[in-house]
């Protein structure tokens, strides 16, 4: 069985993937910022999108990851019926952020936010977000990454 | 009025978000009577206000919190509650609280959190059937969240009857996990190498 993994460098990684079977090639991913679809959306702050997220649940947020293992030949990726990965150029989305169109979020500045909450039972949680998003590789996207900068891995 | 007092009235208050901060101030202050105080917020209609009076109830380190916090686990209606009660538990070690993590386990699956919080909390349960339940979510869990804290959890309570599922979890698509196992496997070969030039 040929087995790849992509892993970003520990300092930056040059891209983000996602695994994500529902994709339509041609299509962005996420809801654009302050849309009427974002608005709607179930999950609306990044501890629920986290933590609290259930199958056919909308949120806001697109999870990406830093590294994310690609098996072919005869095997197929354990959890994804499709096998459908994405990748982003990380410096495509700083672009994006720069312009407003999107926001990212990285394991630290979504414990932070978790951790401002004035609720205990959710500032709580900040640590076990921030360790489970680093040992997902886990990066959050809030907005609209259009068409153009998303590239079919497999 | 002194702050204690303060706090007790906004109880009253007929705002949920004033009755949560108040019960985290409870849980803060931990007064002698903490627990009776928490107590009846329980069993309130306002879901949030039941999830705060759990999270409360766990930090006040009363041991007659435990069968309350493990009825709200086992049959609140609503699934942030009972993750909340399960979080909670997280303060005390007891059997009653290991038999209702791997009850959880066999749960129909809702949301992330509840598999989650006993994948964590199942590491303080040097026990096989802790172990067998780890192995249903480090297997069996479609939930990379769920399975990344089982990995934690199982390479904790290692052993050799492990070594075929670490094996199995080598096909994981998280990096992580992979990872994990392959220092499990290790550990479990320099122990064996050990044994044997003892």
């Amino acid at each position: 069985m040929k087995e790849e993994v992509e892993k970003a460098s520990l300092t930056e990684p040059s891209f983000l993937f996602r695994a994500d079977d529902y994709y339509k090639t041609g299509n962005p991913v996420g809801f654009e910022l302050g849309s009427e679809d974002a608005q709607q959306a179930d999950i609306q702050n990044p501890l629920e999108h986290v933590l609290d997220k259930e199958s056919g649940d909308t949120s806001i947020y697109v999870s990406f990851s830093t590294a994310i293992k690609i098996t072919g030949g005869g095997g197929s990726i354990k959890f994804t019926n499709k096998n459908k990965i994405l990748k982003v150029a990380l410096e495509a989305l700083k672009q994006l952020e720069a312009e407003g169109k999107i926001r990212i979020y990285t394991p630290e500045e979504v414990a932070e936010l978790i951790r401002q909450n004035p609720k205990k039972k959710i500032s709580k949680q900040a640590n076990n977000v921030k360790g489970a998003m680093e040992k997902n590789g886990e990066i959050l996207i809030e907005g609209q990454i259009p068409s153009e900068f998303i590239v079919p891995v497999t | 009025m002194d702050e204690l007092q303060a706090v007790l009235a906004q109880l009253e208050n007929s705002n949920p978000n004033i009755r949560e901060s108040a019960l985290d101030k409870i849980g803060t202050l931990k007064p002698d009577n903490a627990f009776e105080i928490i107590l009846p917020f329980l069993s309130e209609s306002n879901p949030e206000v039941r999830e705060t009076a759990a999270c409360n109830l766990g930090e006040i380190n009363d041991s007659r919190s435990l069968v309350h916090l493990i009825n709200l686990a086992k049959n609140d209606p609503e699934e942030k509650v009972r993750s909340e009660a399960l979080s909670a538990l997280d303060n005390f070690r007891a059997p009653e609280i290991l038999i209702c993590l791997i009850n959880e386990v066999y749960r129909a699956k809702k949301s992330r959190r509840p598999r989650q919080i006993v994948a964590q909390q199942l590491q303080h349960y040097d026990d096989e059937k802790a172990v067998d339940a780890l192995i249903i979510l480090l297997l069996g869990d479609e939930d990379v969240y769920v399975r990344i804290f089982a990995a934690d959890s199982l390479l904790a309570l290692n052993r050799y009857r492990l070594l075929n599922v670490w094996q199995k979890t080598l096909n994981d698509e998280s990096t992580y996990v992979i990872e994990i196992a392959n220092k499990a496997i290790e550990n479990l070969q320099n122990s064996e190498e050990l044994l044997e030039a003892g």
